[in-house]
Parts: structure tokens; C-alpha cells; sequence
């Protein structure tokens, strides 16, 4: 099992972003380096019904970090060993190390590791490893108007809310292992039978 | 396409050329046509060889963020298609000098043959390390055959074209290596249409560029093969210069397909 895991309750979502904002404050991101995202998911769109149109749009939010997966794919890609599984049990990347080549942004299926053009290192998200050391959860957890983030070990979280389940677009869990609790919007049921897209992506 | 996979693109195709220069090399030295290289030739390859490798890691280089921390990149061989693929081109580089070396210093057959067989070795090493690199679970259009199959008819394409620009007998009349050259073209064409067609965001563009090119590549050792064309070097260089560019686009497709599952 993952050694940690946030919970996201995507019905409360409401897209606000404070979240992202909070990390970035935080951790002092520049523009393009967001080590949590909040992604809009949508689909929908005109379907007969009885010889008549309607209108049939839908939406959810996810608010996504590193998921600090037990078996994390950008470690095993990384050839610097720069990502890495650090003594505390995340995964982190030695600046040192890293030569910015960027291969484990394309091993992570949640696009966890960010670029910093500036730096021309990999960097991502730490879990805010100094606020866990003096008892006190990540940023983006504190930050949330809608207390629709949480964090604690996996044990914690998963006894209070159980395994969750997998929605779109993020990959089947059984491949990576991911430290993530989800409840899902009732809106990602849809995604079942319909073909849903990130807004971000579509708008381009 | 990211600019910064320009780099990509010529540092694989150049790679896989150096790799398949040498393989066909040593496979006409050994076999029946050892006749068509003398010694001259020998040293030539292997210098072209050697060169192309060298311009291929200084053109990776530039890919990366931080260039001079390069020498970190060995120290994941245990799971990083990415070690095990520097670690291979290093090899194949040493294997390459050191045949350099006995070309010049020695006579010795054994030598040469362990240098052949590890440098063969080393080079399909290569070539299979940097098929595992983007053979990931995260990028379906490149987690398939295609993309070792990409990789080494690349390989073994560039590795004619250069091995029989230098050969006399070149693509002339009569030469076996026309219609192998034709198989491997037309190969190469329908793996870069499967490419195309499974990469989300292909350029209409390059595929159509590809199609062309690939075609007059298909076309101008025909002529050379009929004897239209004079079996020349000017003819033979612009064949080289056609595949090189033909091969550069298909890499330029499996680029651009790239896409994500997951985010």
C-alpha cells in the first residue's frame, strides 16, 4: 500500500483553485509549474430524446498532486536516480541529481512531475514535508474552502473513507498504486457511457 | 511537437544509423561480400561510424536541462531504459575506437572478431534500450511493436544507404540490394502510416511529406538499379540525403502522436 494518501471529496469541488494557488504560494512556483492542478472535466453535449433535442452538458472537478504511488513509475524511469523515494517515505527529487531530461514526466500517469524552465530541473510535490514534520497537513488541504481535500497515511485515510473509486480520466489504480482517495461526483458516472475530455486540453 | 524533441529526432536517427552502419559493416565483412571493402573502406566505415555517434550524443545533449550533470546517468541500469541506453551507446563508442585502433596497430583476426561480435552486441543493444525508453504504459501509441520496428528499419535503411555510397558496386545492376532496400522502404512506410494513424495529433503535413519522400526513395534506386541513373555519387549521395530526410519526418510522426493516457 502507498505510504501516504490525499482524499478528494470531487462533489464538494467547486473548481475554486485555492488549492492550486496555495501550493504555489507556498512553494514559490513560477508561471507553468503547478504541482497541484485542478482539472475540469466535461462531456455531454445536444442528444435526442423522443424526436426532440435536449441539452445534456455535464461537469466535475478533480483537484490532483503527486499521488506518491507505491510503485512509482517516474523512479524506475528516472536514470539519475534523482527521483526518489526519500527516508520519509515520499517521492522527491534531488536537484542535484536531475539533468532535466523530462522522462518522468512522461512516465507519470498524473503529470506529477513539472518542469522548471528557469531551474532546468524536474521538480513536484512534496507533500509539503516540512509542515507534516511539525504535525500540520499539506497547503492545499488547509487552503480548501470546501474542505473537500484531506491527507494522512493511507491507513487514516482509508478507514475513514474507504478505497473510493477510480473516475476519468485517471488510469486504472491497480497499475501504479496511487495514494489517492476519491469520492466521486455523481456526474462522473457519465464518463461510463459517454465520451468526457479535459477542459484545459479541448480549449487549447 | 516540443522544439525540444528536434533533439530527440536527430539523436535517434543518427544513433540507429551509426548502429546499422556497423551491423551491415561487419555482416559483408564476414560473409561473401568481403570482396566489395578493402581495407581502405574498413577504416572509412568505421570513422563515419564513429562520427555520427559522436554528432548524435552532443545533439542529445541539448535536450537536456543540465547537459554538464550528464555522468549521473548511469546510475539507474536496474530499471531505466534511459541508463542502460547511455550505457550501451558508450559501449558501442569504445568498440568503435578500439577497432579503429586494430585497423591501423593490428592483424589480429581473433581480436577483431570478439571486437565485431561485442560491437554487434552492443549496437542491437542500443537500438533495443532505446525501443524500451518509449515503450511506456502512460503513451499507448508508443507502447506497441511499431516502435521497435521504427527504430530498427531506421537503422537498417541508413545503414545501406551509407554502407553503399562508399561501396562501388553500390544499388548497380544486378545488386541484391535493391530489392532489400525496396522491402525495408516500403516497410518503413506502412510502420509510419500506423503511426500516424494511431497518433492523436499527427501533423496531415509530415504524413503526407513522409509518403513523397519515401516514394522518391523508393524511386531513385530503381532508376539507378535499371540503369536509367548512372550508378554514380551524385546519384548515391542524393539517395542518402533523401532517406536521411524521409527517415527525419517519420521520426518527426512518432513525435508528434505523442500522447498521454492518464493526464
Amino acid at each position: 500500500m502507498p505510504e501516504y494518501a490525499f482524499y478528494i471529496n470531487s462533489s464538494a469541488c467547486s473548481g475554486c483553485k485555492t488549492c492550486q494557488v496555495a501550493c504555489k504560494d507556498k512553494n514559490d512556483l513560477p508561471t507553468g509549474v503547478n504541482w497541484r492542478r485542478v482539472y475540469e472535466i466535461e462531456g455531454g453535449g445536444w442528444k435526442e430524446e423522443n424526436g426532440v433535442f435536449v441539452s445534456q452538458p455535464y461537469g466535475y472537478f478533480l483537484s490532483l498532486s503527486c499521488q506518491n504511488c507505491e510503485n512509482p513509475e517516474c523512479v524506475k524511469a528516472c536514470p539519475t536516480t534523482a527521483m526518489h523515494v526519500n527516508a520519509s517515505g515520499i517521492v522527491a527529487v534531488d536537484s542535484e541529481l536531475c539533468i532535466g531530461c523530462r522522462y518522468c514526466s512522461w512516465a507519470c500517469p498524473y503529470g506529477a512531475p513539472q518542469y522548471d524552465q528557469a531551474k532546468k530541473v524536474m521538480t513536484k510535490c512534496n507533500l509539503c514535508e516540512d509542515y507534516l514534520s511539525i504535525g500540520t497537513k499539506p497547503s492545499c488541504v488547509m487552503s480548501c474552502p470546501m474542505r473537500a481535500l484531506d491527507f494522512g497515511t493511507w491507513e487514516e485515510i482509508t478507514s475513514k473513507y474507504g478505497t473510493g473509486e477510480n473516475v476519468f480520466p485517471l488510469p486504472d489504480p491497480s497499475q501504479y498504486k496511487p495514494g489517492i482517495v476519491i469520492k466521486p461526483h455523481r456526474n462522473s458516472a457519465m464518463t461510463r457511457n459517454d465520451k468526457a475530455y479535459i477542459a484545459e486540453n479541448e480549449y487549447k | 511537437m516540443d522544439s525540444d524533441y528536434i533533439f530527440l529526432v536527430f539523436f535517434t536517427v543518427l544513433s540507429q544509423s551509426a548502429a546499422g552502419i556497423f551491423i551491415l559493416r561487419e555482416v559483408m565483412l564476414y560473409s561473401s561480400y568481403n570482396y566489395m571493402i578493402d581495407k581502405h573502406l574498413r577504416i572509412i566505415t568505421l570513422l563515419i561510424a564513429g562520427l555520427i555517434v559522436l554528432i548524435a550524443i552532443i545533439t542529445a545533449s541539448f535536450h537536456l536541462g543540465k547537459p554538464l550533470q550528464a555522468v549521473h546517468t548511469l546510475r539507474n541500469l536496474k530499471s531505466s531504459w534511459l541508463s542502460r541506453e547511455i550505457l550501451f551507446i558508450l559501449i558501442f563508442s569504445g568498440i568503435i575506437l578500439l577497432y579503429l585502433f586494430t585497423e591501423f596497430f593490428t592483424e589480429s583476426s581473433s581480436i577483431k572478431i570478439s571486437l565485431s561480435i561485442s560491437g554487434i552486441i552492443a549496437a542491437l543493444g542500443l537500438i533495443v534500450c532505446m525501443s524500451g525508453i518509449y515503450m511506456l504504459k502512460t503513451i499507448p501509441v508508443w507502447n506497441t511493436f511499431l516502435t521497435p520496428s521504427s527504430f530498427f528499419l531506421t537503422s537498417a535503411l541508413t545503414g545501406i544507404s551509407v554502407m553503399f555510397i562508399i561501396i562501388p558496386a553500390g544499388f548497380g545492376k544486378g545488386s541484391i540490394i535493391y530489392p532489400v532496400f525496396s522491402l525495408l522502404m516500403i516497410l518503413s512506410l506502412i510502420v509510419s502510416a500506423f503511426l500516424y494513424f494511431t497518433g492523436e495529433t499527427s501533423s496531415v503535413v509530415l504524413f503526407i511529406t513522409r509518403l513523397v519522400t519515401g516514394l522518391m526513395a523508393l524511386l531513385v534506386p530503381l532508376l539507378i538499379y535499371s540503369g536509367i541513373i548512372p550508378n554514380k555519387m551524385p546519384s548515391r549521395l542524393f539517395l542518402l540525403l533523401l532517406l536521411l530526410f524521409t527517415e527525419i519526418i517519420g521520426r518527426c510522426i512518432f513525435y508528434t502522436g505523442f500522447y498521454k493516457s492518464g493526464l
